[in-house]
């Protein structure tokens, strides 16, 4: 799943170098996925620190990038034979290419009897049928609806059972003077990984997606296509304000922190940048007046009920073919990365979901009130695919770019769902 | 051959001078240009390093791609914007201020010019603040509309979404050609203008029939400057619109990034760049003709 932000120059390029105490220590040249701006970042470096210590014999070498710029350094490594030794990864299409190139390393040998201590949906099979990178998380949700029950209270409405009934609330808002839902929607990528997968899942399902891809199906058929007719509305309507179409990505949840829209959708990653501890946008007792849930039912809906897009998380991967003491090292990075001391550590950082290790003892950990909702949505709301996780890129390039064009109305549902076909069947 | 006549000295002299220009200009322009032109035929795999004999079929799809059509729009909206906007405003203000006919004019003179001395991006983010759906200048008119949902429509109109990108370009790049204009209008000697004045020519008169000639060969040179730097331009458009909303701003320098280093598809993106560096030697070669036409030859 892509984790964009809008601005490239954003993208963090330095390098860290820890260097080990003693000699004849093994180098691990690791190319690592992160974001030093992002609030509760200085976990992350925390995480790294306290591996270095508990393990003096392994030099790393770190380089850390963040978004397009982490994508064409890890391109440009692989094509020139300098794969790094361990590296960030996507268990999906995302670093498709490289993942199945046969470069990477299955980690489930690595992984043996330990993978009982692990959450099953997170160490399932990737692509190719392998494990190529041992995830964060338990999973990643990419469609949330951050309610401001506040907001909702003020203007006198209800939680919206159905999307009928969140339609209806339109007018009560508009005359409030705010929006319904914010969407940074300035972000071609942010419509369709966090909007119309979680709607695709509904009205077409995960078994019509695959079928669709492989060719069984067409993206012309009525389930795919009532999909981007619901997104259409939600703009026609104004419960999505055509300016989200400007909206960046940095800028959207601050229209949400600062009241000016009841709704606001973004992937469960965002809840970091509200509830951070030293950096987010929401005070506790704010947090306390935001309900983390998925846009309500469509009436007549295939998929299930409540569900939400969702992917494996990401996590590091390793080199394959690494000589032994390497490979050992290299593993003994990768686990730790998701063991119980980093696992602990992002969540006293606040800037969390549930970790993919089970039985983690977190009784100790105090969270704050949007991270600890954000533990009680998984079990409530089930998962269909995302779509840029399974689409080729062909088909997801002309997903992104259409569902703007759907937004100001230049495009019909049914013109925007026959040249998707036309995308992804030239690489079928 | 004798190596010892005078012509072959001046041969192998001419050689030697040349030579070490010509290697670097070969390995960093020359070979990837080629090389570009070779994967552009090709099925390449960047994770492998392997490049599969395709023919035509990305060029095949290029042309059949609406994007392809609307990146060369904007891209030609760029090269009318930097050679029929930015050359004559600049031009202009150069001889406003040579001929004295403001005052303050240092002041106007570092004000048109300080915005190239900024980095593109900065320019970029700057503007994209201002005009952002929660920028100051969005909000300014929502409180002037009293419309708190009040967006600006040209930002995201499929056909007028290039006219802001357009006018942060002539905002930047006009100072460049107006320096550049005053520089060699400092250069024409200034009693050819006295005559015409004491001949009673009209400032329109001295304008076009004294200052207009002798710049003509600057003129040709700023204009390949135009076109070359339209078509590579990039920095300033990636950070001011990303080319959204949609592919309404994108240029072909974007339309090629996209491909290449968003999806990989570095054939694809080898093939946009041929068109690109192909288009760029057709204009050039078209501006030498009508230089040639207009001018004659000897007053490049």
């Amino acid at each position: 799943m892509f984790r964009k932000t809008g601005v490239l120059l954003c993208v963090l390029a330095f390098s860290l170098v820890v260097f080990a105490s003693c000699a004849g220590a093994v180098t691990i040249k690791w190319l690592h996925y992160y974001d030093i701006t992002a609030p509760g970042a200085e976990v992350e470096l925390d995480i790294i620190q306290t591996f270095a210590k508990l393990n003096p014999d392994i030099k790393l070498e770190i380089e850390t990038l963040y978004d397009q710029a982490y994508h064409q350094k890890l391109a440009a490594l692989a094509a020139a034979g300098q794969t790094p030794d361990v590296m960030y990864l996507w268990p999906g299409e995302r670093t498709g290419k490289i993942t199945g190139s046969g470069i990477i390393a299955d980690l489930y040998p690595f992984l043996g009897d330990d993978i009982d201590n692990y959450v099953p949906a997170a160490v399932a099979p990737q692509l190719l049928g392998r494990l190529h990178e041992l995830p964060m998380f338990s999973g990643t949700a990419s469609h949330m609806l951050y309610v401001n029950t506040e907001l909702l209270d003020r203007l006198g409405l209800a939680m919206p059972q159905t999307y009928k009934e969140l339609k209806a609330m339109v007018p009560a808002i508009k005359g409030a003077g705010l929006q319904g839902i914010a969407i940074a929607a300035k972000e071609t990528w942010v419509m369709q990984s966090c909007l119309l997968s979680a709607i695709v899942g509904r009205t077409a399902g995960d078994e019509w997606l695959m079928k669709a891809i492989a060719g069984e199906a067409s993206f012309e058929d009525e389930g795919f296509l009532w999909a981007l007719r619901i997104v259409e509305e939600m703009y026609a309507t104004g419960l999505i304000s055509e300016s989200n179409v400007q909206l960046g990505y940095g800028d959207a949840p601050n229209v949400f922190a600062e009241d000016k829209a009841v709704f606001y959708i973004d992937g469960d990653w965002r809840v970091s940048a509200f509830s951070a501890v030293a950096d987010g946008l929401m005070t506790p007792e704010k947090q306390e007046k935001i309900t983390l849930t998925v846009l309500p039912d469509f009436a007549g809906q295939i998929g299930p009920s409540g569900s939400t897009s969702f992917v494996v998380s990401t996590g590091l991967g390793m080199k394959a073919g690494l000589s032994q003491e390497k490979a050992e090292a290299a593993w003994k990075l990768v686990s730790f990365y998701v063991g119980p001391i980093a696992s602990k550590k992002r969540l006293l950082g606040g800037s969390l979901k549930p970790p993919s290790l089970a039985n983690l003892d977190i009784s100790d950990v105090e969270m704050p009130p949007l991270d600890r909702k954000l533990f009680a949505f998984y079990p409530l709301h089930p998962a269909t695919l995302i779509l840029d996780a399974v689409i080729p890129a062909d088909g997801v390039q002309r997903i992104n770019t259409g569902l703007q064009e759907l937004a100001l109305g230049d495009i019909t549902p049914e013109q925007l769902a026959a040249e998707i076909e036309a995308a992804v069947a030239s690489v079928r | 051959m004798n190596f010892t006549s005078e012509k072959s000295k001046k041969v192998i002299t001419y050689l030697l001078f040349v030579a070490p220009a010509l290697v670097i200009y070969l390995l960093i322009i020359g070979y990837p240009i080629i090389k570009s032109l070779h994967l552009s035929f090709t099925d390449y795999n960047v994770y492998t390093n392997e490049a599969v004999w395709a023919g035509f079929k990305w060029y095949i799809k290029m042309f059949n791609q609406s994007e392809f059509w609307m990146a060369l729009k904007n891209t030609m909206v760029v090269v009318v914007v930097s050679v029929f906007g930015q050359i004559p405003i600049g031009f202009v203000l150069a001889y406003i201020l040579y001929r004295k006919l403001v005052r303050f004019r240092g002041f106007f003179q570092g004000m048109v010019f300080l915005p190239i001395t900024l980095s593109m991006v900065i320019v970029g983010i700057l503007w994209l603040k201002m005009f952002s759906s929660v920028g100051a200048v969005t909000n300014l008119l929502r409180l002037i509309y009293n419309d708190p949902q009040y967006t600006i429509g040209i930002v995201n109109s499929k056909t007028w979404a290039m006219v802001p990108v357009a006018f942060a370009l002539l905002w930047i790049y006009t100072g460049f050609y107006m320096v550049v204009f005053l520089a060699n209008l400092q250069r024409i000697n200034p009693s050819i203008i006295e005559a015409a004045m004491i001949d009673g020519a009209s400032e329109v008169r001295i304008f076009l029939k004294i200052i207009v000639p002798s710049l003509s060969g600057v003129v040709v040179i700023l204009t390949i400057f135009a076109i070359a730097g339209s078509l590579k331009g990039f920095d300033l458009i990636f950070a001011l619109t990303g080319g959204g909303p949609s592919n309404y701003t994108e240029v072909l320098t974007l339309y090629m990034y996209r491909y290449a280093f968003t999806y990989f598809n570095y054939s694809f993106g080898s093939a946009i760049s041929m068109v690109i560096v192909s288009m760029s030697i057709i204009l050039i070669i078209l501006v030498r003709v009508i230089e040639r036409k207009l001018v004659g030859p000897k007053q490049v």
